[in-house]
């Protein structure tokens, strides 16, 4: 191809147009006038013509580009005015990087045209500050898309064979593909891969549509049809490249295991060797259930961010049942249960839908009935079939809500007020609900946690400087357990036989300090720690927790008998993964549970840990972010 | 004359759908030669052509310029090739000059004096987009960026289609001029076959895409004659004897005092033999036209078509 054959056709391209870029010269004033006219004066009206500028300038490389795209070679094909090049010295390849390309810089110099004035008005320089230097590249590389998709279309819709129709169904099928992909991808917000997909599917259809383009010239010459003939192919070939890529992209993106995980939360089974991890795996967020006795695991969790997927699903209190909610297209999210096994998790779609996100979602104990708890109502759901077996509002607002199951039949709910707690106890057999109790004149922020009978709950007020506990029957108050200067961490928990350990740490160091049920103070241990983090019982009255000074770099793991008052550090670099899961039922002494921690540095995995043994097992290797 | 033609098409067939526009059509134009490519509207001359210049690629077979393949070296053998086109092609917003401007740059040798002056003496005015200028100034315009680069072949597709007789005469003149100066071979398909017939050296006749006559057109008349001839045992009778078999007549026509054959293989001692046939009376021969030849080929008036 002799540049001097594709220059001599730029250059008559330039010629027959030169009108064009007259407009193009005339409309350069617009920019300034235009301003001038609403009355703006000083910055404002440099940043308004340069907003102009740029506004003209990319819409006529915009509109130049898809006309001279359109008009370019085919329109000759298809009037039989080809011949005029074809029967010159003109290579095929030439004739089209010389009218394609003279189309595209007649765009580019459209554009510059009416921008150029405008700049160096501005000495040069540009005012805009949100008019980054890659949006001056993005028209550039449009009017060259435009050109090249502008020209494979023309051919295809002016040679009017029936070969169009393959085309449309081929576009249509290939896109329908595509689609379908994408979603699977956007419901694992996986905008990253879906970037990276896209880009391949775009870089696909751009060399089919640049080969294809070429083939028209190069072999389908004088004869449209047969031009059309030669796209075709390559179009179909970049459509089918592009949609194979994005498949290829969605395989890694969905075949990732927990082996890729960058793990953000863990939440452990209250019983049983499974635990969801939630993270993002290639990109993607993603959750798994994983048994860590048999390192079994299946996808799990759903991957959206207003879902909380880094909280996991909810475990019911016999660990073998899991539910989660997974968008189900439009608005609506789909209970999914899965019942956990040593033979797996095997996940189910309920059937039932709903069209909020509650705030909290729990499991009965044998894990039959779902709870969906937020937007001032209960719904109790049964896991097998997704019939809902009752909803009752409590509110007319949109209050925090959580609850606790009392076994299967009955539901403890509470909205989270702000200086008071309601409590409300659910008869589901009977679809009566009622008010329990309310406690108020609650100050501050507060958190609270009920312990196992749902007889008595703990509440930390004062953003944890004070410490309460209630009775859930009265609503009133059974002893302040402990009030005093702000923490850097605080954290109240039952214990299995229902006594009480508050943990706090600040900056004169951490006390674990142990309660009776009643509330009466039995124990305080020191450790000059500034931050404190609790775990659970790794056997009656055997509590681990963790500390830390710095970052959680640092971390130290205690095991403390909270009978005789030792505490023995146990581990480095481990903290529990059952600090984030307060809220739920008591975890059983020894349970599996207990010993799962993640491991720290600028890493995260997870580890099993018997403080008691010292033994150790990796369940996930931390993986870097990036 | 050489030995390696400049122009060939080999066992070319090429088809529209069902349609058989070229049917194997295999001819060679060896240099210095003037080729006319004769045929009804339909017959299959502008593929033939389009073939023969790279332009499109035959279902079968294949042509060759310079002794190369053309679908594959049009570029190539472009450089030597002066085309005319049936329609004219050009663009129609560019000017003689600007036309000229953009031939000028693809090739080497552009003969830019000559180009100007041909242009003027055909009357191509300047400044006039090619889409406003008569259908014979463009063709002229066609013809003079045809050869001012100096080709060895040239090739016209009907040049002469919808000019009047002033710029017919000009364009073969020009042709003829061409010829005298650099010897250059043409390979032309026309309706013209008058003005033709002094500068053609060989004739080809497509008929429904078959070429069923590819010849020297000196042998090609000294082969074609009409007959006229009395024939006693005609008078009773319409049908004819078969004293025109060593002839084999293509046409022929009792009429009333005798009968009128067009024969394709004429040998004067055969005629001599003719005229001894008991009853064959007053026997004469006479020249034909190129066109009276192609009329007895085609079998309908080419003149009549041409016009329509």
């Amino acid at each position: 191809m002799k540049t001097t054959t594709v220059a001599a056709i730029v250059r008559r391209e330039f010629q027959e147009h030169r009108m064009a870029l007259a407009a193009a010269a005339f409309s350069a004033a617009m920019p300034f006038l235009v301003p001038l006219a609403r009355g703006l004066h000083g910055g404002v009206y440099r940043e308004a013509r340069e907003s102009l500028a740029f506004l003209v300038a990319a819409s006529f490389a915009i509109v130049f580009a898809l006309a001279l795209g359109w008009t370019a070679l085919s329109r000759d094909l298809a009037e039989r005015r080809l011949g005029f090049y074809l029967s010159r010295p003109i290579p095929g390849g030439a004739l089209w990087a010389g009218r394609l390309g003279g189309a595209w810089l007649l765009a580019l110099a459209a554009a510059a045209i009416v921008w150029l004035p405008s700049w160096l008005a501005s000495g040069g320089r540009t005012a805009l500050v949100d008019l980054p230097l890659w949006s001056g590249w993005a028209v550039v590389a449009a009017a060259a898309v435009l050109v090249v998709l502008a020209h494979a279309a023309s051919i295809a819709l002016r040679s009017r064979s029936g070969l169009l129709l393959v085309d449309l169904l081929v576009l249509s099928s290939s896109a329908g593909a595509i689609a379908w992909l994408a979603r699977l991808l956007l419901r694992r917000s996986a905008w990253g891969p879906l970037r990276v997909g896209g880009a391949v599917v775009a870089a696909a259809v751009l060399l089919g549509a640049l080969a294809g383009g070429l083939a028209a010239v190069t072999r389908g010459r004088s004869d449209i049809r047969s031009a059309h003939r030669a796209l075709s192919p390559r179009i179909w070939s970049g459509l089918a490249c592009g949609a194979m890529g994005f498949g290829a992209v969605t395989l890694w993106v969905l075949s990732a295991g927990p082996s890729d995980l960058k793990l953000v939360g863990a939440v452990a089974a209250p019983r049983g060797s499974w635990v969801a991890v939630a993270g993002s795996a290639r990109g993607a967020l993603t959750g798994f259930l994983i048994d860590t006795a048999t390192g079994k695991y299946s996808p799990a969790g759903s991957a959206r961010p207003e879902t909380r997927w880094w909280e996991g699903p909810s475990f019911s209190a016999d660990g073998r049942t899991a539910a989660w909610l997974e968008p189900a297209g439009g608005a609506t999210y789909e209970l999914v249960t899965a019942s956990l096994s040593a033979n797996g998790a095997a996940a189910r779609r309920s059937g039932f839908e709903t069209m909020s996100l509650p705030d909290d979602l729990e499991l009965s104990p044998d894990g039959n009935r779902v709870a969906l708890v937020g937007s001032g109502r209960v719904e109790i759901v049964d896991a097998a079939t997704g019939r809902l077996l009752t909803a009752e509002h409590l509110s007319a607002t949109y209050p925090t809500m959580v609850g606790a199951f009392l076994g299967s039949d009955r539901f403890l709910a509470a909205i989270w007020g702000s200086d008071r707690l309601d409590l409300f106890e659910l008869d589901i057999t009977a679809r009566r609900i009622a008010r329990r109790t309310t406690i108020s004149g609650l100050e501050g922020w507060y958190t609270f946690a009920f312990d196992a009978s749902a007889k008595r709950v703990l509440v930390r007020e004062k953003s944890g400087r004070r410490l309460r506990l209630f009775e859930i029957g009265t609503g009133n108050p059974i002893a302040t357990l402990a009030e005093g200067p702000p923490q850097n961490s605080s954290w109240a928990l039952f214990l299995s036989d229902g006594r009480i350990v508050y943990l706090t740490a600040g900056d004169d160091g951490a006390s674990l300090r142990l309660f009776s049920a009643d509330g009466r103070p039995e124990r305080s241990i020191e450790i000059p720690r500034r931050r404190a983090l609790p775990g659970g019982e790794v056997a009656p009255g055997k509590f681990v927790f963790a500390t830390w000074s710095g970052d959680t770099s640092g971390t130290v793991l205690y095991l403390a008998d909270l009978d005789s008052g030792d505490v023995r550090r146990v581990a480095d670099g481990l903290y529990p993964v059952l600090w984030f899961a307060t809220r739920l039922a008591p975890v059983a002494p020894g349970s599996d549970a207990t010993e799962l921690f993640y491991s720290t540095g600028d890493i995260r995995g997870l580890v099993r840990f018997d403080p008691l043994t010292g033994e150790r097992r990796v369940i996930l290797k931390g993986r870097k972010e990036g | 004359m050489s030995d390696t033609p400049i122009l060939a098409a080999e066992e070319i067939t090429v088809r529209y759908g069902r349609k058989v526009a070229c049917d194997r059509v295999s001819l060679s134009v060896p240099g210095g030669a003037v080729y006319a490519l004769l045929g009804r509207n339909g017959a299959g001359k502008s593929s033939l052509v389009q073939c023969v210049l790279g332009q499109r690629k035959p279902d079968s077979g294949r042509a060759l310029l310079f002794g190369e393949d053309s679908w594959r070296t049009r570029a190539r053998a472009m450089a030597r090739t002066g085309v005319v086109p049936e329609e004219p092609d050009a663009p129609p917003a560019m000017t003689r000059e600007a036309l000229v401007d953009f031939c000028r740059r693809l090739y080497p040798s552009w003969d830019s004096a000559g180009t100007a002056a041909r242009l003027d003496r055909f009357g191509v005015p300047g400044g006039v987009p090619f889409g406003r200028l008569s259908k014979g100034q463009k063709g002229m315009l066609l013809l003079s960026l045809a050869l001012a680069p100096s080709p060895e072949l040239l090739v016209l597709d009907d040049p002469t289609l919808g000019l009047d007789p002033v710029a017919r005469k000009a364009l073969f003149e020009e042709i003829v001029v061409e010829l005298a100066d650099r010897g250059t071979t043409v390979f032309l398909t026309t309706h013209d076959l008058a003005g033709i017939e002094g500068i053609a050296t060989r004739v080809g006749i497509l008929k429904d895409g078959r070429l069923v006559l590819d010849e020297e057109l000196e042998a090609l008349k000294r082969r074609f004659r009409r007959i006229r001839y009395g024939n006693r045992q005609t008078e009773t009778r319409e049908a004819f004897g078969t004293e025109l078999d060593a002839f084999e007549a293509v046409k022929v026509k009792v009429r009333g005092w005798g009968i009128d054959a067009v024969v394709s293989n004429f040998d004067d001692a055969a005629f001599e033999r003719f005229r001894g046939i008991e009853g064959v009376e007053d026997a004469a021969t006479s020249a034909m036209s190129l066109e009276e030849i192609f009329l007895a080929v085609a079998g309908e008036s080419v003149k009549e078509r041409g016009a329509a």
